[in-house]
């Protein structure tokens, strides 16, 4: 009886005698587990060479979630830092949202990394900044928009930590797809200023705190993989509060384009890599929030607005534009200078709202006031 | 299609510049309510400010035009658009001087025929003062100059070679990326055999909204502007786009409102589509739309008006196949494209 035909060897360049198991989405190469591996580490190392990501000695910080793409991005950032002498302080830094059933679940995947790595963890939540968890946040104004004020608090909570633990890059685990994503995201909203910059491999590189991208050639699948074959432990679960309509549309068709014609995954990200912004259109200028200190293109950052209307019931503030907004905003405003001035004298009251609303904004002023570390 | 289809999104509603009831919308039926006259009134005036915003015809030297008629319905709202433009019916007469160039992209011989018999029915009712050439996409294939011939399908001994290039490209996306360049190709071609250097092609906001997201796919992200925008420049050549604001919803119900309807040419196609970018980002906006996102393709527009590639301005060379994207010889979705065509594509070069 004739023997079934085996798989085929690795394709490797090395001359690896392995029988393949893997199949690269990105190439379509035929590889064996530690081919596979290798030549995932070896795009990833070309990435931060090639785009000269690190300096020796620096200190830098990865955004850790517990998911796949930041347990792998931690797994191989050390790996490399071994194996090329990068010369780099590696610490991770988490964010806990504070959404019971999902997050604590992650963080624990977290503290796993950190003792199998060996790498330093730190540790902040949205209570400890904001005063709000996200799921007080969706008590108040209901699963619709709260990705909104996740997003915003997370990307502040994360410089906060970085520079809570003196790290002088931030390193987040976006891959491919979702650059992918986000380019297209960026065109079909209209988004000129986002759409210039959302493919960096480093964005904020004239700001104190610039982030990296190294996973940014790497395609999810391939990431998932490469967990798989070096025994990774990684959460999986989806967050219970995403529903992320808009972005689903987007993110079903990038994954249909891999399958179809992988390349163009790549060549999106390209089309973003060439995209600039024609000299007439007006682009934001940045400004600091006159409250917490933070880069803001308006008078109040997004957070502190977020959290004003959080704290006076408002939830339609900074998330949906309308008249009525504007006349809360004027007598916020108003609500600031008697506060103020009530402060100041010593002797004010606050005649227009009610003590427990005050209180809540004082200590709400005076907890932004304490970020500055 | 029946007028009663056109209704069912007005109750009761109030055409935006009159006081007649409404019974035609735009893209977004949440918006802009027309009645009849307005809504035509509304589709000619983007039409014409498309032209009148860039300027192309005021003091223009060179006013001769090759007018693109492919049988789609934008192309006959076209060449009614330039019909009524030579004849001062609602605006000022617009200072052009047309050649209808037919665009066939058959293979039969006996379809050819057809289509040429008709196109001799449609001369005697639109632009019948000015000259008519009919051709097909093979022209692209001619390394030579070319005499153009009257009243019969010019490129037709050429059909044989566009077939075996377009087949030797094993890629779906590639192919039909491919048949794209290779249009704009033929109509480059034709119109410097001509000695005319302005030519309008009736590409209208769908077709130029998926075309932008499939280059973007495709890696020219920096030339979307320039391919989806109303004047597109090249040397010794510029493509006019002038009903890029008008979608294929508002042309379909002014074609039938003005009853130009029977102009169109329809022939049966066959719909075995292999999957490729392009059919991926046909099916992605159709989905958008259906969810009510009306506005996507105008979004997708506006936004690539405002982007350029971030090397303008220095070293203005382009890709010596598709002419738009920055590179010093070709591009790399050019370079894709040759390695899968094998060596049939570098005797273009």
């Amino acid at each position: 009886m004739e023997k079934r035909r085996g798989p085929p060897p690795c394709q490797s360049g090395s001359g690896c005698s392995n029988p393949a198991k893997i199949r690269k989405a990105k190439d379509g190469a035929q590889l064996c587990g530690p081919c596979f591996s290798r030549n995932f580490e070896d795009d990833v190392h070309e990435a931060i060479v090639n785009n000269k990501l690190f300096k020796r000695g620096e200190r830098v910080a990865i955004g850790a979630s517990g998911g796949k793409d930041s347990t792998v991005l931690a797994y191989v950032m050390k790996t490399l830092n071994d194996r090329h002498d990068y010369g780099l302080d590696l610490q991770l830094l988490s964010i806990d949202e504070g959404i019971k059933g999902y997050r604590d679940d992650s963080l624990l995947a977290v503290e796993k990394n950190r003792v199998e790595y060996g790498l330093p963890l730190t540790i902040l939540s949205y209570r400890d900044l904001y005063g709000w968890t996200m799921d007080d946040i969706v008590a108040k104004i209901g699963k619709k928009n709260n990705c909104t004020f996740c997003g915003v608090f997370r990307r502040q909570a994360l410089d906060r930590g970085a520079f809570k633990i003196g790290a002088t890059k931030l390193v987040t685990g976006h891959n491919a797809d979702d650059m992918a994503e986000t380019l297209l995201m960026n065109v079909l909203r209209g988004d000129i200023a986002r759409l210039e910059r959302c493919t960096n491999i480093v964005t904020g590189e004239e700001g104190d705190l610039p982030r990296a991208k190294p996973l940014k050639y790497c395609f999810e699948r391939d990431i998932v993989m490469y967990a798989r074959t070096n025994q990774l432990e990684y959460f999986y679960t989806e967050c219970i509060y995403a529903p992320n309509a808009y972005r689903g549309y987007a993110r079903k068709y990038v994954r249909d384009l891999e399958k179809v014609h992988p390349r163009a995954i790549l060549d999106l990200i390209r089309s973003g890599e060439k995209v600039s912004v024609k000299k007439e259109v007006e682009m934001p200028t940045l400004k600091i929030c006159e409250r917490c200190g933070y880069m803001t293109s308006q008078k109040l950052c997004k957070a502190c607005l977020l959290i004003e209307g959080l704290n006076t019931g408002n939830t339609d503030l900074g998330v949906r534009k309308s008249k009525k907004s504007k006349k809360v905003t004027v007598e916020a405003d108003e609500l600031n200078k008697e506060g103020g001035c009530g402060s100041g004298g010593g002797g004010g009251g606050c005649g227009c709202a009610g003590a427990e609303d005050a209180a809540e904004n004082e200590e709400t002023r005076q907890r932004l006031k304490d970020l500055q570390f | 299609m029946e007028l009663g289809n056109f209704v069912t999104d007005l109750n009761g509603k109030k055409c935006v510049k009159c006081d007649k009831d409404a019974k035609f919308t735009g893209v977004d039926p949440k918006k802009a309510w027309y009645c009849q006259e307005c809504f035509v009134q509304m589709v000619r005036n983007k039409f014409r400010s498309s032209l009148s915003k860039k300027k192309i015809y005021k003091d223009a030297d060179a006013r001769d035009t090759l007018i693109v008629f492919d049988g789609t319905l934008s192309g006959t709202f076209l060449l009614h658009q330039i019909n009524d433009a030579l004849k001062q019916i609602t605006y000022k007469r617009l200072m052009v001087k047309p050649t209808v160039l037919v665009l066939v992209s058959l293979t039969e011989d006996t379809e050819i025929q057809m289509v040429i018999k008709r196109i001799q029915e449609i001369k005697k009712s639109v632009l019948e003062n000015v000259r008519w050439v009919v051709a097909h996409l093979a022209c692209s294939m001619y390394d030579e100059d070319f005499k153009l011939k009257e009243n019969e399908c010019n490129g037709v001994e050429k059909i044989s070679d566009y077939n075996q290039l377009i087949a030797s490209c094993s890629v779906p996306t590639y192919r039909k990326e491919l048949e794209r360049v290779l249009k704009e190709k033929c109509l480059q071609k034709i119109a410097c055999s001509m000695g005319i250097l302005k030519c309008m092609v009736p590409d209208h906001a769908d077709d130029l909204g998926r075309l932008a997201i499939d280059q973007l796919c495709l890696g020219r992200g920096g030339s979307i502007s320039t391919l989806v925008t109303v004047t597109d420049k090249r040397p010794d050549f510029m493509l006019i786009r002038p009903l890029c604001d008008i979608s294929k919803k508002e042309l379909a119900v002014y074609n039938y409102l003005c009853d130009i309807d029977k102009h169109c040419i329809h022939i049966a196609q066959q719909n075995n589509q292999q999957k490729s970018v392009q059919t991926l980002t046909d099916a992605f906006i159709c989905t958008l739309e259906n969810e009510k996102f009306y506005s996507t393709i105008n979004t997708v527009l506006s936004t690539a008006a405002k982007i350029h590639n971030t090397s303008i301005g220095k070293d203005d060379s382009k890709c010596s196949f598709c002419n738009v994207e920055v590179a010093d010889s070709v591009c790399s979705t050019c370079s894709a494209i040759r390695e899968c065509t094998g060596d049939l594509l570098t005797l273009l070069f």
